[in-house]
């Protein structure tokens, strides 16, 4: 025989855990769209007593945790993948401004600049004397220098660019590996205490995301609750709530930033890191920029050469030898004709005898289809076009590659909703189901109420 | 198990969805708007690379037509002035064959020495003409006149001039005598500077194109060029010689003649140049290749009209059919090489067609494709938008009270 008393302390314990579940159920509405928020879900169990006699009914219900509901692999998969796709779309993004300068669809780009270049030549050569045409030469050639100069400018400006973006994501990823640690020291004392960490988990989640998408790390579960985080050359920059930081040095040899640990600045990290947008910034900086600046280089410095090579064999208006054509450098940034040519145009050498033939001209005007560049194997345009064609190559391979980050990403992500994502339509479901059950348990209380009115009735 | 759909997973893909297809849709409005496939080298690498070889081919081209435009000019300008020539030769012919008969007297005969002079005169402005400012039959010297008034009866030796920017400011002269028989211009490059014994030079013979082995012989003060012209150093002790210093001298033939024989060329093709002038020197002299004096012609039919001697008017009307013989034989070479860029420029024309035809099939856009496309992905927007607006409307709250 059940006790009127413990029915309605049945009943009281069953108003709390639906109101408890409720509560949950609340949580997950409010969050259903909150970055990185695991769903969470009341577990409820009912409470039994084994002391009860066997023809007694004695049972209630509690809620024994709230569960966060949530799968550590896909979260990892999430995790590394995040570095992937942040690594790419940095990567992607720094190529297409590179694009944009190399843009040669419009006719004043380098190529057409550099065909316009012997195009003047061959005009003087047909008139070597005429001041129309050494002045075409000359203005020709300062485009040409002042394109070249523009280009390396410009790819120096990204260069520097990506450079200050790893100085700010250093210091935005040592801001994270400090709240990391923070949050790792939190929730050890939390859980030790058997609180509920749900919320500090769910935290520490989208952290880990933010510092996966600024470079690439290994991590480690503690059994106290604390995640350890690893670069991928396996220093550490979080244990527990230790945090070893890291800092940005200038490299005089490159005039660039090097990535070190703030307490070690003689070894530069820059080769362990791969991924991330700090690897994306490091990659495009060093590897992909750096080799089209050299490639630039390469171009005006063998242009230079073979233009001033070809300009010395012949003489000017005044039957002198022919001087520098461009100023001897090997920089494309420093490209430029010499200044005395420029304000004195009888110094060109379009003739190749003393008297004015103009076949030094011709001979200039015919280096645009002379073999010189790769060991004189191709023309410079050749050189030039596979080189714009480099670039090409490599934003589409950028972008093909975020593409398909991206589109994993998406996958993992949607496997990681069915699991921890709010379905509002769920939670209505359970909110009537959570509902029915107060109302219920309310029932019983009313009910209760009755039986011990009619029983103080009959006492009466 | 049925799939849990979450609310985060059905706004990001209605946004996904939106934005893949307005990125494809400012695809294709930017490729039809510029009419062009290819509108950055990511767009096809390949491509890229192709549509800019075949650009700088066309730019090439264009250029090489250019050159051929000028080399024709050139060629019809001196096929015209030739054409002259040859016809006042026929009139001094036709003058001066009557007076090579018994019947003429020297009266008819100082008539017609005067009209022979007259024409004469004609034929040496021909001679001189210029196109755009460069003389027409001077060789590679197309800024010098190219044939004087008088004859030099022996040959001469020019100045001995100093390039402007030399660092020696020492004396330099000329001298000897030129026993060549076509004009030439020798130059003197230093090859290392110094004192006159110290250092080295090289000659050319032929205007500084080609040049001999170096040599050390400076201090003998004077140095020997070639055909008996000789150059003499004498140095002011402050500014030596340097390298790159340049001191030249012509040497000229005997005659009328002041230009050289040598070609003047433009590019008309990939690595193929063309002499398009024909030298006054072939023509005009006995120079060089020339083979008949026409001047020294023209003065002896004069003279010997002027003294009335019969048989000096007969060797020099043999002299007038050698003459008009070398004009006919150039205003044909001419003609051959008005020939040859007919054919050069066919080619060209060809070329461009081909390359134009190529790059227009890599770079332009197939407009009728992408309009097509383009409504195709307008409908696909306007469903993306549809869709995306239509999540929020059905949920089981619509139903909930």
């Amino acid at each position: 025989m059940s006790s009127i008393g413990s029915i309605m302390n049945t009943a009281k314990q069953a108003l709390l855990t639906q109101q408890v579940a409720i509560g949950v159920t609340g949580t997950n509405v409010s969050n259903a769209t909150s970055e990185g928020y695991s769903r969470q879900r009341a577990v409820i169990v009912p409470v039994g007593s084994s002391e009860v006699p066997q023809n007694d009914v004695q049972g209630g219900v509690t809620v024994e945790t709230v569960l966060r509901l949530y799968d550590q692999f896909v979260e990892r998969q999430i995790i590394e993948q995040s570095g992937e796709v942040a690594f790419s779309e940095t990567r992607r993004e720094a190529l297409e401004q590179v694009e944009a300068i190399f843009n040669e669809s419009q006719q004043d780009g380098l190529s057409g600049v550099l065909d316009k270049f012997w195009k003047a030549w061959d005009d003087l050569s047909a008139n070597p004397r005429g001041d129309v045409e050494r002045l075409a030469v000359v203005t020709a050639g300062d485009n040409l220098a002042a394109t070249f100069r523009d280009y390396a400018d410009q790819l120096i400006d990204i260069q520097e660019h990506l450079n200050n973006r790893v100085a700010e994501n250093v210091t935005l990823l040592n801001s994270y590996l400090s709240d990391f640690a923070t949050l790792n020291e939190k929730i050890t004392q939390t859980q030790a205490g058997g609180s509920n960490v749900n919320s500090l988990l769910d935290q520490r989640s989208v952290l880990l995301k933010k510092i996966s998408e600024t470079v690439d790390i290994n991590y480690i579960q503690r059994t106290d609750g604390s995640l350890d985080l690893f670069l991928a050359n396996g220093k550490a920059l979080v244990q527990g709530d230790r945090t070893w930081l890291l800092a940005t040095v200038r490299n005089t040899g490159t005039n660039l930033d090097d990535v070190v640990f703030e307490e070690d600045p003689a070894t530069i990290l820059n080769q362990a890191i791969t991924g991330g947008k700090l690897g994306g910034c490091l990659q495009v900086r060093d590897t992909d920029v750096a080799g089209y600046l050299s490639r630039l280089n390469t171009l005006s410095g063998n242009l230079v050469d073979e233009v001033n090579r070809q300009h010395a064999l012949g003489f000017d208006k005044n039957a002198n030898v022919g001087g520098l054509f461009f100023e001897d450098v090997t920089e494309a940034k420093n490209m430029a004709v010499i200044p005395a040519i420029a304000t004195d145009r009888s110094l060109l050498a379009a003739s190749v005898t003393v008297n004015s033939d103009g076949d030094n001209a011709r001979a200039m005007g015919a280096l645009k289809d002379a073999l010189v560049m790769n060991g004189g194997q191709i023309t410079f345009s050749a050189y030039l076009n596979s080189l714009i064609g480099q670039i090409g190559t490599d934003v589409n391979a950028s972008k093909q590659t975020y593409d398909q980050r991206n589109a994993v990403m998406t996958t993992l992500t949607n496997q990681k909703e069915q699991l921890s994502g709010v379905s509002i339509d769920e939670e209505m479901i359970d909110l009537l189901k959570y509902q029915m059950g107060y109302n219920a348990a309310g029932k019983i209380i009313t009910t209760t109420q009755e039986i011990i009115d009619t029983l103080l009735e009959l006492v009466d | 198990m049925t799939m849990r759909l979450t609310e985060n997973q059905k706004f990001s893909a209605a946004a996904d969805n939106i934005f893949f297809s307005q990125s494809r849709y400012a695809e294709l409005m930017e490729q039809a708007s510029t009419q062009k496939r290819i509108n950055k080298p990511s767009d096809d690498p390949v491509g890229t690379r192709a549509v800019l070889d075949y650009r700088k081919t066309l730019t090439s081209v264009a250029q090489y037509r250019r050159n051929v435009d000028v080399a024709k000019g050139w060629l019809n300008m001196t096929e015209t002035k030739l054409a002259n020539v040859r016809d006042l030769l026929v009139q001094i012919r036709e003058t001066s064959i009557t007076q090579a008969t018994a019947t003429a007297t020297a009266e008819t005969r100082a008539i017609a020495a005067e009209t022979v002079d007259l024409l004469t005169q004609e034929i040496y402005n021909l001679a001189n003409a210029q196109y755009n400012g460069r003389y027409l039959f001077a060789g590679s010297k197309a800024e010098t006149e190219p044939f004087a008034a008088l004859a030099r009866a022996s040959t001469s030796t020019g100045t001995a001039e100093a390039a402007s920017g030399n660092t020696f400011d020492g004396t330099v002269a000329s001298g000897g005598t030129y026993t060549g028989t076509s004009n030439k211009t020798y130059v003197v490059k230093i090859v290392t500077g110094g004192t006159l014994a110290a250092a080295t030079y090289v000659v050319s013979a032929d205007g500084g194109r080609t040049w001999g082995a170096e040599q050390t012989n400076l201090d003998t003060g004077t140095i020997t060029l070639g055909d008996g012209v000789t150059m003499t150093f004498a140095d002011s002790g402050s500014n030596r010689l340097a390298a790159d210093d340049i001191f030249y001298t012509d040497a000229l033939a005997a005659g009328y003649f002041n230009g050289d024989g040598q070609d003047i060329s433009v590019n008309v093709g990939e690595g193929a140049s063309f002499a398009y002038n024909l030298s006054g020197e072939d023509i005009f002299t006995s120079q060089g290749n020339g083979t008949t004096d026409i001047f020294g012609t023209l003065k002896e039919l004069k003279t010997a009209l002027q003294n009335n001697s019969l048989a000096s008017i007969q060797s020099a009307l043999d002299g007038l059919e050698e003459a008009s013989n070398s004009v006919n034989l150039h205003i044909s070479k001419s003609g051959i090489k008005q020939n040859r860029l007919e054919v050069t420029e066919n080619n060209l024309t060809d070329l461009e067609y081909q390359i134009t035809q190529m790059r227009s099939d890599t770079e332009d856009a197939d407009i009728a494709r992408i309009a097509l496309e383009l409504s195709q992905k307008d409908i696909a927007l306007k469903a993306a938008y549809q869709i995306a607006s239509t999540i929020g409307n059905i949920s089981i709250l619509t139903f909930m009270r």
